[in-house]
């Protein structure tokens, strides 16, 4: 075995009543790239947020290199090493792309008070190439750059310091293609060069590629370490949940099957950005996958069709001809939408479960003009009930559930309105296998009671998995359309994307 | 214990309220009670509590009001000026209050939503603008007939009190409008993701805060028989906090209530008339005010965790 790089002995980690991490033993060693998977709520970045000195544990040693390592803060680890690159953004808006990379590292360019900003420049030039990026500009306002090279800029900004440890925490699902091959060799990169790498990822395909062993973490507890040898599909899905998981993942037809009826149309549709004369019909118990790089207009067609965006040209009608302006006239009609900023854009965070599950409800639930608890409770409970939602009670926050749950208010908002077509953008982002299985169970339901879906992903294997009809978007427009059908693959589809 | 920890944000301001009423019935030896100042005490809540009920559907939504105190004023100036001139019947002045309100609070939600400005700015725009227009059409303060005294009738008073707080609760906590109003507040991008008509229930928030203010305007006019030009002024300040005091998040959201706003406004008036009746000189009385609502706040504001203002 090689030198080891970081052990964690015994770790014990509790939030209130939860118990993040229970006794948690983990070993890393140099050369490796390590996976961590688990679901919702398993504590895989708890492990990694102890580590990297954003909170200290209840008990538990950490070593790094065999040394005692007790980080204080972020900046405490990261100069001892240890660097992190989390989902969320992690940029400063409002300033430059070097001076991004180079925060809290002003001192290194400045001499006599003033600073020299054509080294910064140049320096920062040099982190990005290191990295295979060459189209950022170091003096771009930072605002100006999209989500992902956002997303690089962040990364360089930790590849400076050279550390010995890199967490990548679920960085990949927002990237496209390009973003994720910088990653992956970043990664082998310092795997190469005698460093770790610890790998956070809901994509086990991803995983399974890039990963040279697999740490399955469960409710707090290691469940095991898989060598490259032993890291079968099979064998960590029920590592992950504690059980076989029964029953099909995606659907296991291969019929494309719809009705005639078109439900929604979007015609010759211009939004002035992405999209130029973009059309599509949607059937009735039709389930269309829509697919492409996150940039390719597919969002935005989602945005459309549910009228939070008005076309500059074109239209957006239904099936009774009913155009589309609102959401409001949207929601009215039965169909529902299911943001890809969930936190942001679909739930009120701070709201409980039932003020989140009734709100598009509001005018069916009434009765003179009232809304009465109990039909407000019956509405809520079955929605509980019908998606399994894990919460102490309706009255809880959703802020205190768990991803996957939250996934589940916003899919039980829309089915409690039964809606009749639901515009699905990102609906298993950052949710656990078992949740994903769950809910693909009930689109497919849905699909077979007559309702139609529009999936949205930036996953082509879920896309693949549950459409009927695949659409693949590039630059604005349909660049390729297929039919269900057992022979296609991710990679016929990513020719049509690129 | 328990229970009492997680509704400690509901108890709160009834604790303070009855530390303030105690306090200062020891400090001013039982004074602030005597029935003279007593009556003082119930006229002054009686107005800020209908004002502060109204506001609070503005609050709810991520508004803002600071056009209250001048809209109320000028309700009163113009409807009294009328009322003066035509000499039609007292009670017809009632209707004519809510009228100018629901004008002024109108225009101010049509440019606030459909321009979609900040509610800060058009309401201070607004307190100057009424502000102006007392100024402009009086020629000084105007006495009412005697028969607007007939309105002056706590029974009256008091029933239309009650149909008002139970009519609010109803609005804000039971019916789809006052969900709807909230979950504005609560998250505005969520709720119009959720089929919110925005501007519809933003207005319909403004038509119901008119209508209140209007009638806290005809009662007030009944009980003192006569209109100041300065009369209303500050309200807003005293609306602000009493929203705040009662328990209430200045950023609305779900957690809105009708109730924050009652016990706050009777917390304010009773504080203000108290400082008065204890003897803190009058040149002092603004800095206690001050001081006090500081400290107060401070307390609530870490039982508060969406937090007053910050967002």
């Amino acid at each position: 075995m090689s030198t080891e790089l970081l052990r964690a002995e015994n770790i014990v980690k509790t939030f209130g009543p939860t118990k993040a991490l229970q006794g948690v033993d983990f070993t890393l060693y140099a050369g490796e790239i390590r996976g961590l998977i688990g679901e919702n709520g398993s504590g895989k970045s708890t492990l990694c947020s102890i580590c990297g000195g954003i909170y200290g544990c209840d008990s538990g040693e950490l070593y790094l290199k065999g040394e005692p390592y007790h980080p204080t803060s972020m900046v405490d680890a990261q100069k001892k090493g240890f660097a992190q690159i989390l989902q969320e953004m992690g940029t400063i808006s409002g300033i430059k792309v070097a001076d991004n990379i180079f925060i809290g590292k002003e001192k290194l360019f400045t001499k006599g008070g003033f600073m020299n900003r054509k080294a910064m420049y140049k320096a920062a030039k040099e982190v990005l190439l290191k990295l295979g990026v060459d189209d950022i500009d170091p003096k771009a306002p930072i605002d100006s750059l999209n989500f992902e090279d956002r997303k690089l800029v962040e990364i360089a900004r930790a590849m400076y310091d050279e550390p010995t440890i890199l967490v990548v925490d679920e960085t990949t699902t927002a990237l496209s293609q390009r973003g994720r091959d910088i990653v992956y060799n970043l990664c082998n990169r310092m795997a190469e060069e005698g460093k770790g790498v610890i790998f956070i990822s809901h994509d086990l395909d991803e995983i399974l590629e890039h990963c040279t062993a697999l740490t399955v973490l469960r409710d707090g507890v290691l469940i095991d370490t898989l060598e490259k040898e032993r890291m079968e599909p099979e064998l960590i899905k029920s590592l992950m949940v504690g059980r076989e998981l029964v029953g099909d993942y995606y659907r296991s037809d291969y019929d494309p099957s719809y009705g005639e009826e078109v439900v929604l149309e979007l015609k010759d549709v211009f939004d002035g950005r992405q999209l130029k004369g973009f059309s599509l019909q949607l059937h009735k118990g039709e389930i269309l996958g829509i697919g492409g790089l996150s940039e390719c207009g597919m969002h935005e067609v989602g945005r459309l069709a549910f009228g939070i965006e008005k076309p500059l040209q074109g239209h957006v009608k239904l099936g009774d001809g009913t155009e589309i302006t609102q959401p409001s006239v949207a929601t009215k009609h039965r169909v529902g939408y299911i943001s890809k900023n969930r936190d942001q854009e679909s739930l009120m965070i701070t709201a409980t479960v039932a003020e989140n599950i009734e709100l598009p409800s509001l005018k069916d639930l009434s009765k003179a003009g009232l809304v009465f608890s109990r039909d407000e409770r019956k509405l809520v409970e079955e929605q509980r009930d019908l998606l399994s939602i894990k919460c102490a009670s309706i009255n809880q926050s959703v802020n205190s559930l768990s991803g996957g749950n939250k996934q589940k208010v916003v899919f039980g908002r829309w089915i409690g309105n039964k809606s009749d077509i639901l515009i699905l953008d990102c609906p298993t982002r950052g949710v656990d296998i078992g949740v994903k299985q769950a809910m693909y169970q009930l689109m497919y339901s849905l699909k077979k009671e007559g309702k139609s879906i529009i999936l949205i992903s930036e996953e082509l294997a879920e896309i693949i998995g549950m459409s009927d009809r695949i659409l693949i978007m590039k630059d604005g427009a349909a660049s390729g359309e297929f039919m269900r059908s057992s022979d296609i693959s991710e990679h016929t589809l990513i020719d049509y994307m690129i | 214990m328990q229970l009492i920890k997680r509704n400690i944000r509901n108890i709160l301001p009834f604790v303070g309220l009855i530390l303030v009423v105690v306090v200062l019935a020891i400090v001013s030896r039982g004074r602030i009670f005597a029935k003279g100042n007593l009556n003082n005490i119930l006229d002054q809540s009686y107005t800020i509590v209908i004002l502060s009920i109204g506001c609070s559907f503005l609050y709810a939504h991520g508004g803002f009001d600071l056009a209250v105190g001048g809209i109320f004023g000028l309700s009163m100036m113009s409807s009294g000026m009328l009322l003066l001139k035509a000499g039609f019947s007292a009670w017809l002045v009632l209707p004519l209050c809510i009228i100018v309100s629901i004008i002024c609070y109108m225009i101010m939600g049509v440019v606030t939503v459909k321009l979609n400005l900040p509610a800060f700015i058009t309401s201070l725009c607004m307190q100057f603008i009424t502000r102006g227009i007392v100024t402009t059409i009086s020629n000084g303060n105007i006495s009412l007939p005697r028969e607007i005294k007939a309105a002056d009738n706590w029974v009256i008073k008091v029933i239309v009190l009650v149909v008002i707080i139970v009519v609010s609760y109803l609005l804000m906590s039971k019916t789809p409008l006052g969900k709807r109003n909230r979950a504005i507040g609560e998250n505005a991008v969520a709720a119009r993701q959720s089929g919110i008509e925005i501007d519809k229930t933003r207005l319909l928030a403004y038509l119901i805060c008119a209508i209140l203010v209007g009638i806290a305007a005809f009662f007030t006019m009944a009980s003192t028989r006569m209109v100041a030009t300065l009369d209303g002024s500050g309200y807003e300040m005293d609306v602000i906090i009493a929203i705040v005091l009662g328990g209430m998040s200045l950023n609305g959201g779900m957690r809105s209530s009708v109730r924050a706003p009652i016990i706050g406004a009777v917390i304010v008036v009773l504080l203000v008339n108290g400082l008065v009746i204890i003897g803190v000189p009058s040149k002092w009385s603004d800095f206690v005010v001050g001081i006090v609502f500081l400290i107060v706040i401070l307390f609530t504001y870490k039982t508060n965790r969406k937090g007053l203002l910050a967002r």
